[in-house]
């Protein structure tokens, strides 16, 4: 027998295991990229042939933030300039200040043109930017005459938050031939018969081509894959998840997120989920075999063979399925699949063994899920599916219940009442259910298992976001949103660890500091046990540690 | 950018889950009258394509199999894709149809046809005749349903077979609040459902031979026009087309724009003129006249009353 591997011993500052049985320690062990021990330094000390590394002494460790909702399209954002409402940090490291006007964002897009071209960029290369959310400026309305500011001679696409509205220049629209005569719903025209530069809906964008392509193909660029690695490094995020891709059996696809992900330097785990197509009983057979098969193609960071359908829409885009009374506004949202064909779409999943999430927004498209899955739970019980309900915005207690009855899981969009809390009162649902929403609190009492997201890059990535939103429930006019919902920071660090991976079916490999798990680790240079929970957001991080490796934040 | 060239002929099959979308397109692609046809079927949420299926008639059968996008949002790339590879095939195809989801929303699909290489050919509805009146009042499905509906230039009730007079006119009766479309019993004639092509040559209000005896009830009727077409008329033409016309189409001269080929399309209540090249001489109609125009209407429409309303663009 030869001697053991190397261990290495990290005293730090803190360690929380979120291990019950041993919630706190002085120090990790690590061997073989997984945690042998924690303990003392002199108890770790007992271990043959450790010793100790001192480089994380002055920091404090947590199990790495398990992402439960997120999407590759998160990285690839980054290709692209970011001009939303908020401070942004991308995955360099960089902070991007929120734009807080119009004004900012022509700024914005100012600099990235000169950048563009100082970079050689050729007259035609499009200028493209994200993140754009007129709902923060009420009143105002980016058209092209603004962003002719920007360039009269460079094409320039600016896509909203909601990806469902786009505004050009003028010279983007002379490029592609888009003027008065161009006939369209969903390309508004001023007084004189000109396009002001909105496209409406992804048809309208079409008539923008060449630009609107360009943005959709540099998301699955590798570059976008490891941006959104570098985003998890940044925020102490060591398993990300694509919740919903519909190529994830496609040989090609997988080898383009193995050639990333396996890397070793690519900082995180990725659990892929397939998203079905609805069809035929043989072809969802068919379907489900596939995705069966792909498990075999798993390894130790990459995950494939879990479900992800979307039942409705958002409840800020009014498009999330809602019980009476609906909108204060009026009108009810859409349904992305039939509500009599999910029980069908996901009968052959459910049968053979996989893990199901199902998009449901709105506490109409919650009852659709849970009718199916007590049906295919009655045709074909298991056990321990955690078949999980995701966003789960408007779920009421009842329906809380019946979840726990059923053996399902939530994971809430807790990030919403800082992004869109105000609005919720205000425009969509109005104060008394917008202070119900992502009840997180109710889900713990009545014993729903529990995790919470970011669902990047609808929000930003980042698990200490989204527990300072659950722990304080804050938006930003300074309102607390349903103060009998919050949950306490343990609750939350929770819901972000082990419950994400309980979720994700991955429980006995991260979201805890316990033996024989993967060596992954949030580095943090604050405590969010004893910090004020209002700070909870702001502890810096300094980066991952994954399998044994140590990742610092950019 | 299309000056030019041909735009596509863009027509929208929607219709809640099951109504009988697939049934109807694979009748048409069974009997695709010469014209090669590209199918896409839009089987996820509103904007999600799945492949393109090519009529028997094209060149080239070929099946074109999409990967996807993701996210909902990107899913809107593949539809763009998708578009794109047909716009590269125009030359080897007559025209699309799109199926849409049995959730999507047809209007929303038929604004693609507005891109460039496209032209609206209308949005059919399929309607389950059998089920129509429950599904218009289910608490969850209801407000889709009648928004599908309000969204067609053409209504097609499926499992007209099935059902007896009664519960025929019972099942029109409910659809009338929601659409004055033209309502057609199914099986309906491709032709009424995808339009006709104006025919060469012919004397004014020439009949046409039915081409299928289940289907000679319908009434149609061409003609050809002398002087090139005045907007005005056009469109004052549009507005007092006869009750019972399905369909209209004709390819002509605007006297606005004399040396291009004008294409005016009814279906329904879907009307649109759009430009398709310059004028060659081989339209209908020979080298000297100013085009033709086609149109069909529903059985026990009085002929008399198609002629005339043709006659309207010749006087
Ligand atoms: N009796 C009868 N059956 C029909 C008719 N039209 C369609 N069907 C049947 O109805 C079923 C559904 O028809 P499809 O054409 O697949 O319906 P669809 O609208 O494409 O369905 P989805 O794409 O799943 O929304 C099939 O079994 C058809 O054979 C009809 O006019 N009469
Ligand atoms: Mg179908
Ligand atoms: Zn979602
Ligand atoms: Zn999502």
């Amino acid at each position: 027998m030869g001697s053991p591997s190397p261990t290495a011993i990290y005293p730090a500052a803190a360690v929380h295991t979120l291990d019950p049985s041993r919630p706190t320690a002085e120090a990790v062990a690590v061997r073989d990229g997984r945690f042998l021990a924690v303990g003392t330094v002199d108890d770790l000390l007992r271990i043959d042939g450790a010793t100790v590394d001192g480089s994380l002494e002055r920091s404090v460790l947590m199990p790495g933030f398990v992402e439960a909702h997120s999407h590759t399209m998160a990285g690839g954002m980054w290709l692209h300039t970011y001009c939303g409402r908020f401070d942004r940090r991308g995955p360099d490291g960089h902070v991007w200040p929120g734009c807080t006007d119009l004004e900012a964002v022509i700024q914005r897009l100012r600099e990235a043109e000169a950048d563009l071209s100082a970079a050689g960029a050729g007259p035609d290369e499009p200028l493209l930017a994200w993140g754009l959310d007129p709902i923060y400026y009420p009143g105002e309305r980016l058209v092209a005459r603004h962003l002719d500011l920007v360039s009269t001679t460079r094409p320039i696409f600016v896509m909203h938050a909601s990806c469902h509205l786009a505004t050009v220049n003028t010279a983007l629209m002379e490029f592609d031939g888009i003027g008065p005569d161009t006939d369209m719903e969903g390309l508004p025209k001023d007084g004189s018969g000109w396009p002001i530069g909105e496209l409406q809906e992804p048809a309208a964008m079409f008539l923008a081509d060449s630009a609107f392509r360009k943005f959709w193909e540099r998301m699955r660029a590798e570059e976008s894959l490891w941006n959104f690695g570098g985003k998890a490094r940044n925020t102490g995020t060591t398993t990300l998840t694509d919740l919903g891709n519909r190529s994830s059996t496609d040989p090609a696809e997988i080898e383009r997120f193995r050639k990333a992900v396996d890397h070793d330097d690519f900082p995180a785990r990725l659990s892929v989920f397939h998203m079905p197509t609805p069809g035929t009983p043989e072809a969802l057979e068919e379907a489900a075999a596939a995705v069966v098969a792909t498990r075999a193609e798993s390894s130790d960071k990459l995950r494939f063979g879990h479900v992800k359908l979307v039942v409705d829409g958002s409840i800020q885009g009014f498009t999330a399925r809602l019980r009476w009374p609906g909108y204060l506004k009026g009108g009810n949202g859409i349904w992305v699949v039939p509500p009599e064909q999910v029980a069908d779409i996901l009968r052959p999943y459910h049968r053979a063994g996989l893990l199901i999430h199902v998009h449901c927004n709105g506490d109409e498209a919650v009852d659709v899920y849970l009718e199916a899955v007590e049906d295919l739970l009655t045709e074909h019980p298991r056990f321990d599916h955690r078949h999980t309900v995701q966003h789960c915005q408007l779920t009421s207690p009842s329906q809380y219940r019946r979840m726990a009855s059923l053996g399902m899981c939530a994971n809430v969009f807790a990030n919403h009442t800082w992004f869109w809390g105000d609005q919720h009162a205000s425009e969509t649902v109005g104060p008394d259910r917008a202070a119900r929403m992502n009840s997180a609190r109710t889900a713990l009492d009545l014993g729903v298992p529990l995790s919470m997201h970011s669902d990047a890059p609808v929000t930003p990535l980042g698990g200490l976001h989204v527990a300072w939103c659950a722990v304080n429930r804050l938006t930003p006019s300074g309102t607390v949103l349903g103060p009998e919902e919050r949950i306490s920071v343990a609750e939350a660090l929770h819901a972000i660890t082990m419950g994400a991976a309980h979720q994700l079916d991955m429980e006995d490999e991260v979201g805890s500091i316990s033996p024989r798990k993967h060596a992954d680790l949030a580095i943090l240079e604050a405590d969010p046990f004893t910090i004020d929970p209002v700070e909870l957001r702001d502890i810096p991080v300094r980066g991952t540690m994954l399998g044994g490796r140590i990742f610092e934040a950019g | 950018m299309t000056a030019g060239s041909t735009r596509l002929p863009l027509t929208v099959v929607g219709g809640y889950l099951g109504a009988g979308k697939t049934t109807l397109v694979n009748r048409l692609l069974a009997d695709p009258r010469g014209q090669r046809i590209a199918v896409l079927v839009n089987d996820f949420g509103e904007i999600g394509i799945d492949e393109v299926l090519i009529g028997e008639a094209a060149d080239d059968p070929s099946i074109l199999s999409l990967a996807n996008g993701c996210v909902c949002c990107s899913l809107a790339e593949g539809f763009a894709k998708t578009l794109g590879k047909v716009r590269g095939m125009a030359h080897r195809l007559d025209r699309v149809v799109v199926e849409v989801s049995g959730v999507g929303e047809p209007a929303k699909v038929a604004r693609w046809s507005r891109t460039p290489g496209f032209s609206p050919d209308g949005v059919v509805v399929v309607v389950d005749g059998s089920r129509i009146g429950e599904q218009l009042e289910d608490r969850r499905i209801g407000e889709t349903v009648a928004a599908q509906v309000a969204d067609a230039d053409l209504l097609l009730l499926t499992r007209a077979d099935l059902l007896d007079d009664e519960a025929l006119a019972a099942a029109e009766a409910v659809l009338q609040p929601h659409s004055s479309a033209p309502t057609l019993r199914a099986p309906a004639d491709p032709a009424l459902l995808f339009g006709l092509e104006p025919v060469a040559g012919g004397s004014d209000a020439d009949e046409h031979e039915p081409r299928d005896s289940a289907h000679a009830e319908h009434v149609s009727c061409s003609r050809v026009l002398r002087e090139p077409i005045h907007r005005d008329t056009l469109d004052l033409w549009f507005q007092v087309r006869p009750r019972g016309v399905v369909r209209a189409k004709g390819i002509l001269r605007m006297d606005g724009s004399p040396d291009m080929r004008s294409v005016v399309q009814v279906a329904g209540n879907h009307t649109s003129v759009t430009t398709s090249g310059a004028w060659s001489g081989d339209e209908p109609g020979g080298e000297a006249g100013a085009g033709a125009v086609v149109a069909i209407a529903m059985p026990g429409t009085p002929r008399a009353a198609l002629v005339k309303w043709l006659g309207m663009l010749d006087s």
